[in-house]
């Protein structure tokens, strides 16, 4: 493992790190554009410069030493770009000297002559890197009058999602690599050269694929926009929550945005072994299904006339726990693979412990509720939900649960009266919707727990709104049995609850107590009840969430 | 009502699809994309031009991403998106025809035609465009049509070829004065030693003058390293620009790679003012292709390519024909006259660009991308083309490789100065009485060079700057002219040999009007991957211009000096440093002159 110092500071990495990985992994900033952890290096904005020197060797391949036994080294007569350079044994690196400072200014007066420097009305403004680096590295007044500048294209479409602004574009290639390398299917390019280079996509084509968002978050100046945000919010409104997106099984991390209760964005967060930076375009703009304006938000009951009337929650939780109560043998359940791991437990304790264990079900469907691009070996996965583990690993603990199919029947059959339903469709995500909507119909009583209205709401006669997974803390198991953990960024709408709050209501109206009532008390709960679950609980799971023992040997290469 | 005429599908012709799959054999099967820019040319030739159609046309042929195409096309010169005129006219402004009067000859066909620079005529029988250096500015002012050079261009020969331009390549009166070669009698030529002869691809006429014997000599007597080591020896340094040794360099080549090694003949001859690599292909293509041969066996390469400047049709022709001639004699090919030893020359041509003349360019643009330069290290002869170790000569370098195989080291190390050996091809244009290409010994004094050898300055003008390596090279003053022309000297003189290009500047022009040129050259010849380059050549040009105009300040004089010194020393190739070097240079020198565009508002030599 080559030593080398940087600012007087030794450090030991791992060969072929690049001087600038390893400053900033230390702590030692080194202001830069076009480098990026997850592309490569072409070191093109040459913003990164440091002094670089090497020990000077004598023929025989020995370090050639100083009258006071150290090493003698020989500065190289240019800058280097830290993006590129390798760190060598004994390379000596300085970032801070005047000719370093020199070369930081010359470059960053040479990106700012053509921009635009329109921050007021930039979305990139307040997490740009260009403003960052001209804070802190340069603060110097333009040498250019502004009609001097080289006027570009301000808004090129380029597609239904991003728009770009070619005057802000400097030109560091990050957009173009990304497609190169990370989905390999190349979309854009740059055409002409020099000062009249202009980033461009194959004219009469347009960004349209899966992951195109993610070259706005790259996009280290405002160039790139995203429709879907554009001019909406400055950033510097927005409050950050670590959450985890629950469209398909790999779990994506991601950043959920909000202001005074409106979410307006979610990004990628980084975790090396799940998605890396990115995430995907559908499960980014999910959002909107969450600020749906069809949203659940009043407990409901079927009244006299037969139609569904708003209820208070306690007169709805009243009439269901009764039901419950009453069905004696008749009562049944349905979770789903959507719902984070202590809502599937405290169905199951609900079940087991108040309802004398009546049979609990859930589907086994890859069908989720958003349509989503097919599983491209990339993120996406084929089962467009996020806790189809977890479901697995909790009924295993529980003594396997009974199928979805048999279920459905003893409700068709008349044999169930009251069927408590916590799935977002059941009749939509089932592989034969018009047997479940019968099935469902031939219930007494179907209380259903949901956040968005479906058939299965219709045909309700309680139901009790729930949360969007923004709106709830709670874990998810990834499909390689990795937890990972997602916190609530706003509360449900209206008068809707979460599920897990819904759950405990009803668990109290029915007498029982499970010792706990928040989500971290249900999971450590969950982890000594499930061998699969054992030894974790929330301080462990962390930012990047975790991998129970019984999971390490399923466990991918890091995708960074 | 009118009716939609359908335009032609976009797809090859039997005759094209043919060529492009031979096209597709000179290349490694896993790097098919290297066939990009030639099936972009023969595109063009089969439809016209390159429009959109055309670009997805030939990305499905190659298996390449639309946008891949596009930006490819976008990068060079040669591609049109639009069908040009049927004479498509490029005039040369670059220095040497600017110092011969190029822009009356522009003025001239936009008045005669009524159409002005990229334009086209309304009969669509013309266009014309303005262009970079044309490599031809012994006989300055020159002009294409199509394919062909028009050379030593009046008005008068304007009116002649615009009136019968089927005929342009006979109506232009060469100016024999411009082909000399030698100052005196007893003087050694090397490379140029076979000019003028009959037919330049025979091969019986080049082993008459001794041809191939070196070749065969390697061959049957030498193991790679010897060769190496001659050339090592024998002190000859590279002709391209850096005057780098050639032995050193073969002796780079990373032996341990086990991908396939190349050479790549760097022959794309571009940097303003030098005339001399397309002269040698087109007067004596075997010389540089022994020397090439011979390389190939010192490196260990079974494949060679000569890049070839876009602009060189005729070169490119002679170049193949004489491969040609020479697989047809078993001097190339598998087995080569029984040696074991297996080698094949292809020739690359480019599509205009000047940075594809700097040789990681090279490589890139070899492997069908934009000529961006690339970061080093690597370098080349480690990791190079198609990732494999690879070594890139110039052709007048490589052209001197035979002589130094059957002559000896020693022969060719007793000619020149010490350090920096052997003849060179020095190409002198602009405000001489003979300019034209002359090979002399390195060292020649700059002054006997301009006095001596070129008949000196036309009467009655003053010698007011030299530029003596080509437009990258910093300006010396007419007290300076007592360098010795070779590498070591002139970068003693705070100047470079660069590529032996000499353009001798007099005092009827106005100095600021050629440097202004010169970095309008720069600004539109830099790729673009770097700030300091992209931008910096884009602000120096603008604040020249401004000055040049009489819109600028002495304020402005400061600021062009700081940002050459800005963009100098931080990019990835060098350009950024040679379009400082000049600005450099002149303001250090030459203040005067910009301070009199200030104080008199404009050009003191107009008003
Ligand atoms: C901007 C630029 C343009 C260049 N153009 C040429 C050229 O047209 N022809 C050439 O032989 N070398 C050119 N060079 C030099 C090449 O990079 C390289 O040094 C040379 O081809 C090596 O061959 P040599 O050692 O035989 O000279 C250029 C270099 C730069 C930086
Ligand atoms: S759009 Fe943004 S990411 Fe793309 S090249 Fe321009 S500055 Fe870089
Ligand atoms: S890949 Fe899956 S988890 Fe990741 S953002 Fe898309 S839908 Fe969400
Ligand atoms: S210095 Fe200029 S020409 Fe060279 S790589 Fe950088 S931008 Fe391109
Ligand atoms: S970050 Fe190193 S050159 Fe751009």
């Amino acid at each position: 493992m080559p030593k080398f110092t940087i600012d007087g500071k030794t450090l030991e990495v791992a060969p072929g790190t690049r001087v600038l990985e390893a400053a900033l992994k230390h702590g030692i900033h080194i202001p830069h554009f076009c480098f990026h952890p997850a592309l490569s290096a072409p070191a093109n904005c040459r913003m990164c410069l440091v002094d670089v020197g090497l020990p000077k060797m004598k023929p025989d391949r020995t370090p050639e030493l100083d009258a006071a036994g150290k090493p003698v080294i020989a500065m190289l007569p240019k800058l280097q770009t830290s993006c590129s350079t390798v760190v060598s044994e004994g390379m000596v690196v300085d970032t801070q000297g005047p000719r370093v400072k020199q070369g930081q200014h010359s470059v960053l007066e040479f990106i700012l002559i053509n921009h635009p420097l329109d921050c007021p009305i930039c979305d990139k403004a307040g997490e740009c890197m260009l403003q960052d680096n001209y804070f802190g590295w340069s603060r110097e007044d333009s040498r250019i009058e502004p009609p001097d500048k080289i006027r570009k294209h301000k808004i090129v479409d380029l597609g239904p999602k991003i728009v770009l602004d070619t005057e802000r574009c400097i030109l560091c290639t990050r957009c173009i690599r990304f497609y190169d390398e990370v989905t390999k299917a190349p979309s854009l390019g740059i055409v002409n050269r020099g000062t009249f280079s202009e980033l461009q996509v194959m004219p009469g084509r347009e960004l349209n694929g899966t992951y195109d968002y993610n070259i706005v978050d790259i996009c280290p100046v405002g160039a790139l926009t995203s429709r879907d945000f554009r001019f909406r919010k400055r950033v510097w409104f927005l409050k950050k929550t670590a959450a985890i997106c629950t469209h398909c099984a790999t779990g994506c991390n991601m950043t959920v945005e909000e202001d005074e209760g409106r979410l307006w964005r979610q990004t990628p967060r980084l975790n090396p072994a799940v998605n890396g930076f990115w995430m995907c375009d559908a499960g980014r703009s999910a959002y909107h299904h969450t600020l749906d304006a069809r949203r659940l938000t009043q407990p409901m009951r079927r009244g006299a006339g037969g139609t569904l009337e708003p209820a208070s929650w306690n007169e709805a939780l009243a009439f269901a726990a009764q039901k419950l109560r009453e069905s004696g043998a008749g009562v049944a359940g349905f979770v789903s693979n959507r719902s984070t791991n202590e809502e599937l437990f405290a169905f199951e304790r609900l079940f087991a412990q108040a309802l004398r264990g009546a049979p609990v079900a859930s589907l086994e469907t890859e069908v989720g509720i958003l349509p989503l691009p097919p599983a491209d070996g990339l993120l996406i996965r084929p089962d467009h939900n996020p806790n189809s583990r977890g479901v697995r690993e909790i009924a295993a603990s529980a003594g396997a649960w009974t199928g979805a199919e048999d279920l459905l029947s003893a409700c068709a059959e008349k044999r169930i009266r009251t069927l408590l339903v916590m799935d977002p469709d059941l009749v939509g995500r089932s592989p034969n919707p018009a047997a479940a909507e019968h099935a469902l119909a031939s219930v007494e009583n179907l209380i259903v727990i949901a956040s968005h209205p479906s058939a299965a709401t219709a045909l309700a006669h309680v139901v009790l709104p729930g949360a969007a997974a923004q709106e709830k803390d709670g874990t998810y198991t990834r499909f390689d049995g990795r937890v990972q953990r997602s916190r609530a960024a706003i509360p449900p709408p209206g008068h809707a609850r979460t599920e897990l709050e819904i759950l405990l209501g009803l668990a109290k109206m029915l007498g029982a107590d499970f010792g706990w009532t928040s989500p971290r008390a249900a999971f450590t709960s969950l982890a000594q009840a499930s061998k699969f679950f054992a030894g974790l609980t929330y301080d462990l799971i962390g930012p990047l969430g975790a991998v129970p023992a019984a999971a390490v040997a399923e466990q991918p290469a890091s995708l960074v | 009502m009118p009716t939609a005429v359908a335009s032609p599908p976009v797809v090859f012709s039997e005759a094209a699809l043919a060529k492009f799959r031979v096209l597709l054999t000179h290349y490694p099967e896993k790097h098919r994309r290297a066939a990009l820019i030639p099936t972009l040319r023969l595109a063009q030739r089969e439809f016209g031009c390159v429009s959109n159609e055309v670009i997805e046309y030939v990305a499905g042929l190659l298996g390449l991403a639309p946008v891949q195409v596009h930006e490819v096309v976008g990068f060079y010169t040669l591609f049109h998106r639009e069908p040009p005129g049927k004479y498509h006219l490029q005039v040369c402004t670059n220095v040497s025809c600017m110092l011969n009067g190029s822009q009356k000859i522009v003025d001239h066909v936009c008045r005669r035609l009524g159409i002005r620079p990229d334009q086209k005529t309304a009969d669509g029988k013309f266009s014309l465009e303005t262009v970079e250096c044309l490599a031809s500015c012994g006989t300055a002012p020159v002009m294409m049509v199509n394919d062909t050079y028009c050379e030593n261009l009046t008005t008068d020969a304007v009116d002649r070829i615009l009136d019968d331009p089927e005929r342009a390549g006979e109506l232009w009166i060469p100016n024999e004065a411009n082909y000399i070669r030698r100052w005196k009698t007893e003087d050694t030529l090397i490379v140029t030693r076979r000019f003028n002869n009959p037919d330049p691809v025979s091969l019986a006429l080049y082993e008459r003058d001794g041809g191939n014997a070196a070749w065969r000599k390697v061959l049957e007597e030498m193991k790679p390293d010897e060769v190496t080591e001659v050339v090592k020896q024998s002190g000859l340094v590279g002709r391209g620009g850096a005057g780098f040794s050639a032995g050193l360099k073969w002796s780079f080549i990373d032996r341990k790679s086990k991908e396939p090694h190349y050479l790549t003949v760097n022959a794309d001859e571009g940097e303003p003012g030098t005339f001399k690599d397309r002269y040698l292909m087109e007067q004596d293509p075997h010389m540089f292709l022994e020397g090439a041969s011979i390389c190939s066996y010192a490196i260990g390469a079974h494949t060679a390519y000569v890049y070839i400047r876009g602009e060189f049709g005729k070169a490119q022709e002679i170049v193949q024909k004489a491969i040609d001639a020479r697989t047809a004699a078993g001097l190339l090919g598998k087995n080569i006259l029984g040696s074991g030893f297996d080698l094949d020359i292809h020739v690359h041509t480019g599509a205009g660009a000047y940075i594809c003349g700097e040789e990681t360019g090279l490589l890139e643009s070899l492997e069908g991308k934009r000529g961006q330069p690339r970061s080093k290290p690597p370098f080349p002869a480690v990791i190079g083309l198609f990732q494999g170790p690879t070594i890139i000569n110039n052709v007048e370098t490589l052209a001197n490789v035979p002589d130094i195989i059957v002559k000896g080291a020693a022969w060719f190390a007793s000619i020149g100065v010490p350090k920096n050996t052997g003849t060179r091809m020095l190409t002198v244009s602009g405000h001489v009485m003979k300019p034209g290409y002359y090979e002399l010994p390195l060292g020649i004094p700059l002054r006997t060079l301009i006095y001596d050898v070129c008949g000196g300055l036309r009467p009655g003008r003053q010698l007011a700057a030299v530029i003596p390596g080509g437009a990258s090279s910093g300006w010396l003053l007419p007290s300076e002219i007592d360098v010795p022309m070779d590498f070591n000297s002139l970068r003693a003189a705070g100047s470079m040999a660069g590529s032996g290009a000499v353009m001798v500047i007099d005092d009827s022009v106005c100095l600021l009007k050629v440097l202004l040129r010169i970095e309008e050259f720069f600004q539109d010849e830099s790729c673009g991957q770097c700030t300091p380059c992209r931008e910096g050549t884009g602000w120096l040009a603008r604040v020249l211009h401004k000055i040049e105009h009489g819109e600028g300040t002495k304020a402005d004089i400061d600021l062009a000096f700081s940002i050459a010194n800005n963009m100098a020393g931080i990019t990835i190739c060098v350009l950024s440093d040679a379009a400082a070097m000049p600005m450099q240079a002149v303001i250090k020198k030459f203040r005067p002159v910009l301070e009199a565009h200030v104080e008199h508002r404009g050009c003191p030599q107009t008003h």
